[in-house]
């Protein structure tokens, strides 16, 4: 039955409400409410409004409001004026006030009746006391006092009813005795500030919850004669309200009276975290409580509305919490936290421990120490209760004790020990990424916890090629430490580069750099010359020609070297013939000049004057013209055949050449002829140029080896005035260095960006927009700094060509010297004189000298000079050795 | 290799956040126990030892993260009690602890001698603001990147996103709230974008994990410059399942950035910005965008759900490159993306430290195969399509 949510309202701010026995009618009291609602399957409908009639009072206005247990008529209210008023709903006039106690003096907090003895009604009141008034013969028939604490609240404890709970504003909580007024049985400081609120536990004997001001619940054992805090329960708001949810050992409920408007209901096993949470109120909940079967909330809050809370509808904050959670660190380490199913929460509660016990049985009436009417005749005394009454009383408490039997029984043959909430917990895992210079983790290292020793997991050992995928940081640190940026020619940077990058198997990082120094080429050209020359002179081909000096055999020797380019061109139209006698990689790799003339001279052909012309054009126009394009282009054709083999440290076997080919354009059409017309023979030149990385091995290429050629022939080009026919067009590297360092940033490898544009230099003028770069050297210089590679990172920033990188460490540094003669700021930067009392004031107090480099001096005498005449002057004396007599103390 | 040890965390309920500092070699773990602890690196001894361990909150402790070294030793924490905190590690004090603490009782004769079995210093952690403006459990919290400032974003459940700032780093105690923004749905998880470079305003995504609606559940927000206002310029409606984590990656320069997003499957989006090469290029017409115009160009790169359950956390290796999501069946699993832009799963951690495997992806070792080869000239003809570009040499996998 009313498994829903719903709601009625706006009331006018209730303050408390109770529910009858039947579990179908629910009071709401307030300073400005009283109404008794129907509880209906989807709605709250209203039966009576009490806060009729013609002379409301202060009467009417309620603090607290209790249904009898045994009287389905009799409500009691505790007023704001002190009164503790009496309502018959049976009463047929609008009015339904049936008797007013007027004893307290101050406001009532909490009314509430005995459990069993329907005729008794208990009262805590502002006036710091708590009465016992006995309905039947509206008498006061006990008077506890706390004195002159305000009382909050007053539970009898379900189990012993002799036995109530009152808690004060002071913070103590005190356990009475209802036949002993004159003091409490027991009283404890429970809490640091207001107690509002306290719940004897429904099934555990000496269990009792108590809510304060300081925002906890703390569930207390009162076995011994020492009330031990069990649990503490701490909430976001001040505890207005409690309540242990029946039939469910473990959960109490808790409503704010501040801060949170929520009700919520906590496992004491787990008091961190509510395990249910009521938020449909928008404003404080005032007063909760539980419908009979326990599946179902009525509450009412200060936005006035009263609700019916089906539990469907409730949240579950454990639920929606993350089991587990992970975290990456530099290292590759991951630590995981998970839930733990077998893991045990720590409830030492009794609750745990204590087998519920049965409710007993209701008491027998109660022989007060203070004179009043024997129970058994107050039924009949009452006139509260009509027959019809009388016999529902009577199996209504049949009904009671049916009903308490049937909700404990299928806990007591359990004999349950211990009642352990499972799967509250976490495991915390580290997997630590072994090798390096961290250690595998041995089990001496490991924590308490014996079932989990170390576990050594060999994730991939099923796979070891992937074993790359998962590596550490060594690679970015190794390279960070090593690669090179400044202080050796360009190549050299890009062949150590290269070879770190190998040394730690980043093979297409290494290829890359051999790629940008074949590109780029800010290539030594003598140096060039002289290896080519080397080389040259190792071949059977005649060798003189490699070094023909400037000069009077200049001309001779060009002569020479038009024929040989003749027949080089030949040559480029017969590649396809030639291109299929090519070996190995080893073998027939340079085809030499003479080699060439031998072998082709029959192919000479009508191109012959083209490309002359063409070669020609290159040989002397472009060491004319753009320098730097001449450059480019020999050393790529150096490289390509004498250079590369032997500066790279690779050996043939291990060079990557596919992923040089992946670099570029497919090849050029070789085996087509050389084209006729100029233009299109110039094209043809620098298409061979630019695909000349293709031809890594294809070593007979003859546009290489006539290439060769042409660069010897460079030395003494500027001898002759042979005018470039026309300006080929440039032969842009750019881009493609461009689109290089973009596309490492894009892969996230800012650190092969960032060296390349180093090492690059002034090359990469105009190729990228400053913010850019900012950002590589910024995102870079971070990552260093991460890995602890401080150095590393100053170094970069030094080197950066950008002010803004570059003025990074020469912020925020400020030294301000003063003259130690007299104390004035010293305004030069590095002076060595004061300019306003005309010393020097970085005097070695030893010798007498100015002091550059290490100053020390006493911090107490503030004398000093060169450490090491200091350190001499204090071996053998203690005194400062300017004569001021301070014990200075060198350490 | 990866070898796996069990940390005894000792927190008596669940660890909701574990979270390494900007070096990796300090580790702050909370718990719905409302502590949070700190544990250290021992080189020494090659293990995790707690340095530290209070009472945080009043609620369970969701979330817990670090400020870049630059402000300090500064931790975030947001908890259920509906505040964020800021705690600074106060300088000095482990050492004072361990090196003025009184000397070990003298049976050994010699009081100077510090027994080796003494516990590991305290450190002493100070709360130096508490953020109560949130009506609700505050679900995260997370510090800027640290170009903006020292400034700190939370998000709470009933949608609300609020950006705090100290403007003051040497004061700790002042923050301002700067920007409260109402998001439409409850939230469960907030993220800057880290890899955002200077020129580029910054972006930050919130995720909610609401169940009830069936639209978007990510949020993306750029700060305009010149309303001054946080503006949502992204929804993912991709994503519709409830998220619990998110996380950009890391900066490693990049122009355009990752972001992993746990729901039911793991969810992995690219945002590219559209307008990056005009605010290189200085384009003065990039202020008079229209301001809800969509900057990025969104994309899913993936959706996967190898763990077969929810998946709750996500978080990324310091070079961006793998990717680890954690989800109900305790299992960690680390993803790669490979040069075409797919990810793949390729490992799996077992949570409970028995078995682990490796998943064997084709296209993995066909990747590897691409990127390493060493073995000459034979161009691999699934090769040759994606070398169409003279760039495109780089491609591939790096390490």
């Amino acid at each position: 039955m009313g498994l829903n949510t719903f709601y009625t309202g706006p009331e006018n701010a209730p303050n408390a409400l109770d529910i009858n026995r039947e579990n179908n009618n629910v009071v709401i009291a307030g300073r400005n409410v009283f109404k008794v609602f129907a509880i209906g399957e989807f709605s709250l409908n209203e039966l009576f409004n009490l806060r009729a009639g013609r002379s409301i009072n202060l009467n009417y206005s309620c603090n607290d409001v209790a249904w009898s247990v045994f009287d389905d008529n009799l409500l009691a209210t505790a007023a704001t004026n002190g009164a503790v008023v009496l309502w018959n709903l049976g009463k047929a006039a609008k009015s339904k006030p049936d008797h007013i106690f007027t004893e307290h003096k101050r406001t009532v907090n909490k009314v509430s009746f005995h459990p069993s003895d329907g005729g008794l009604l208990l009262s805590g009141s502002q006036d710091g006391t708590i009465r016992l008034f006995d309905v039947r013969t509206r008498e006061c028939v006990m008077n506890f006092s706390s004195g002159n604490e305000s009382i909050r609240d007053a539970q009898f404890c379900p189990l012993q009813h002799q036995t109530f709970a009152s808690a004060a504003e002071n913070g103590r909580v005190s356990v009475w005795d209802i036949r002993k007024s004159e003091r409490p049985e027991r009283a404890w400081n429970a809490h640091t500030e207001y107690v509002f609120a306290c719940d004897w536990h429904p099934e555990c004997r000496n269990v009792i919850a108590t809510a304060g001001r300081d925002k906890t619940v703390k569930v207390w054992n009162l076995d011994e004669d020492r009330a031990k805090l069990d649990v503490n329960i701490q909430t976001i708001g001040p505890v207005g309200r409690i309540k242990w949810r029946p039939n469910h050992r473990f959960q109490i409920a808790s409503s704010a009276l501040a801060l949170d408007f929520s009700v919520h209901i906590w496992d004491v096993r787990r008091p961190w975290i509510p395990t249910y949470s009521f938020d449909q109120h928008k404003d404080v909940t005032t007063d909760f409580l539980f419908k009979g079967d326990s599946e179902a909330l009525l509450s009412t809050g200060r936005d006035g509305l009263v609700y019916h809370h089906a539990f469907k509808d409730c949240i579950m904050p454990i639920e929606r919490t993350n089991p587990n959670s992970l975290a990456f660190n530099v290292s590759g380490d991951i630590t995981l936290a998970f839930l733990d199913k077998n893991s045990m929460a720590d409830s030492a509660t009794l609750i745990t421990n204590e087998p519920a016990i049965p409710l007993p049985p209701p008491m027998p009436p109660i022989a007060l120490t203070s004179p009043s009417n024997g129970s058994g005749a107050s039924a009949a005394a009452n006139p509260v209760m009509s027959n019809v009454q009388r016999n529902s009383l009577t199996s209504r408490v049949t009904q009671t004790e049916r009903l308490s039997k049937k909700v404990v029984k299928p806990k007591e043959p359990k004999d349950q020990k211990r009642e352990v909430l499972r799967g509250t917990k976490s495991k915390l895992k580290l997997f630590h990424l072994s090798g390096g210079d961290r250690n595998p983790v041995t089990s001496s290292t490991i924590a308490a916890d014996q079932n989990v020793a170390a576990e050594a997991i060999s994730l991939l050992d099923l796979n070891p090629d992937l074993d790359d995928i998962l590596t550490d940081n060594n690679w970015f640190i190794t390279c960070a430490q090593n690669y090179i940026f400044s202080g050796e020619s360009f190549a050299q940077m890009c062949d150590h580069n290269a070879e770190v990058a190998k040394s730690v198997e980043l093979e297409q990082i290494s290829v890359t750099w051999d790629i940008i120094k074949i590109l780029t080429g800010a290539f030594d050209f003598t140096e060039a010359e002289k290896s080519a020359s080397a080389y040259m002179q190792t071949l059977n081909a005649p060798t003189d020609e490699a070094h023909i000096p400037a000069g009077a055999e200049a001309d001779q020797w060009m002569r020479n070297a038009s024929s040989r380019l003749r027949h080089m061109s030949g040559i480029g139209s017969s590649v396809d013939k030639k291109g299929d006698h090519s070996g190995g990689p080893g073998g027939g790799r340079i085809m030499t000049p003479l080699e060439g003339e031998s072998d082709n001279d029959s192919d000479e052909s009508q191109d012959e004057l083209e490309g002359e012309d063409m070669l020609a054009n290159i040989a002397s126009g472009q060491m004319l013209g753009d320098y730097r394009l001449s450059n480019n282009e020999d050393q790529d054709l150096f490289l390509e055949e004498f250079v590369y083999p032997d500066m790279a440290p690779m050996n043939e076997s291990t060079l990557d050449w596919k992923l040089r080919t992946e670099a570029f354009e497919p090849r050029h059409e070789l085996n087509q002829d050389i084209p006729h017309d100029d233009a299109a023979a110039e094209q043809y030149v620098l298409n061979g140029m630019q695909t000349s990385d293709n031809q890594g091995n294809g070593d007979d290429d003859p546009l290489v080896s006539l290439m060769e050629n042409v660069t010897v022939e460079d030395q003494t080009s500027h001898l002759l005035s042979v005018p470039p026919l026309e300006d080929i067009p440039m032969c842009d590297h750019d881009p493609c260095i461009r689109d290089t360092l973009i596309e490492y940033a894009e892969l996230g490898d800012v650190q092969t960006t960032v060296m390349l544009y180093l090492v690059l230099g002034e090359k990469t003028n105009g190729m990228f927009n400053e913010d850019e770069v900012e950002f590589w050297f910024l995102t870079y210089i971070d990552l260093l700094r991460r890995l602890n590679l401080h150095n590393e990172a100053n170094t970069i920033v030094k080197a950066c060509p950008l002010k803004s990188v570059h003025s990074l460490n020469l912020d925020s540094t400020v030294y301000y010297s003063n003259c130690t003669v007299c104390s004035r700021a010293l305004n030069q930067k590095g002076a060595w004189f004061c300019d306003r009392c005309r010393s020097t004031p970085f005097l070695c107090s030893v010798c007498q000298n100015t002091v550059r480099g290490v100053f020390v001096w006493c911090q107490g005498c503030g004398h000093g000079g060169h450490s090491n005449h200091l350190k001499a002057w204090y071996k053998e004396n203690k005194f400062c050795p300017m004569g001021c007599g301070h014990a200075c103390q060198y350490q | 290799m990866y070898h796996c040890e069990t940390l005894e965390s000792h927190h008596k309920d669940l660890v909701h956040d574990v979270s390494f500092n900007w070096y990796g070699n300090r580790l702050a773990t909370c718990s719905s126990d409302q502590s949070v602890k700190i544990w250290e690196w021992n080189t020494d001894q090659q293990s995790w030892d707690c340095s530290a361990s209070w009472k945080a909150h009043s609620g369970s402790v969701w979330k817990v993260n670090w400020a870049h070294p630059e402000f300090g030793n500064l931790i975030a924490t947001c908890s259920f009690d509906r505040t964020a905190a800021v705690w600074e590690e106060m300088p000095g004090d482990s050492f004072l602890l361990s090196g003025t603490g009184a000397p070990p009782p003298s049976s050994h004769g010699n009081p100077n001698l510090r027994t080796e079995g003494d516990a590991p210093a305290q450190s002493h952690w100070v709360k130096k603001v508490t953020m109560v403006d949130s009506r609700t459990s505050v679900t995260d919290v997370k510090f800027a990147p640290k170009i903006l400032g020292l400034i700190l974003a939370t998000c709470s459940a009933d949608g609300t996103l609020r950006i705090y700032e100290a403007s003051d780093v040497m004061n700790l105690t002042n923050w301002t709230l700067q920007h409260e923004i109402h998001t439409k749905l409850p939230s469960s998880c907030i993220c800057w974008n880290h890899a955002i470079a200077k020129f580029l305003p910054p972006v930050l995504a919130v995720g909610s994990d609401d169940a009830t609606t069936k639209g978007g559940k990510v949020f993306i927000y750029e700060y305009h410059e010149p309303s001054r206002r946080w503006e949502n310029i992204e929804t993912l409606t991709s994503v519709s399942d409830p998220v619990h984590d998110m996380a950009f990656s890391p900066n490693v320069g990049r122009s355009f950035s990752i972001l992993g997003i746990t729901s039911k499957e793991l969810k992995i989006v690219t945002l590219k910005p559209k307008n990056r090469d005009a605010l290189l290029s200085d384009n003065p017409n990039i202020s008079e965008r229209t301001p809800f115009e969509s900057k990025y160009e969104v994309k899913l790169a993936g959706s996967f759900n190898d763990h077969k359950s929810t998946v709750w956390r996500i978080c990324w290796n310091f070079t961006a490159t793998i990717l680890a999501t954690s989800g109900d069946d305790g299992n960690v699993r680390l993803w790669k993306c490979n040069y075409k832009d797919n990810w793949h799963c390729v490992a799996t951690l077992k949570g409970d430290g028995q078995s682990a495997s490796i998943r064997n992806h084709p296209n993995m070792t066909l990747l590897k195969d691409q990127s390493f080869n060493n073995s000459g000239m034979g161009l691999n003809k699934a090769n040759a399509n994606t070398n169409a570009n003279a760039s495109s040499f780089t491609s591939g996998m790096w390490k």
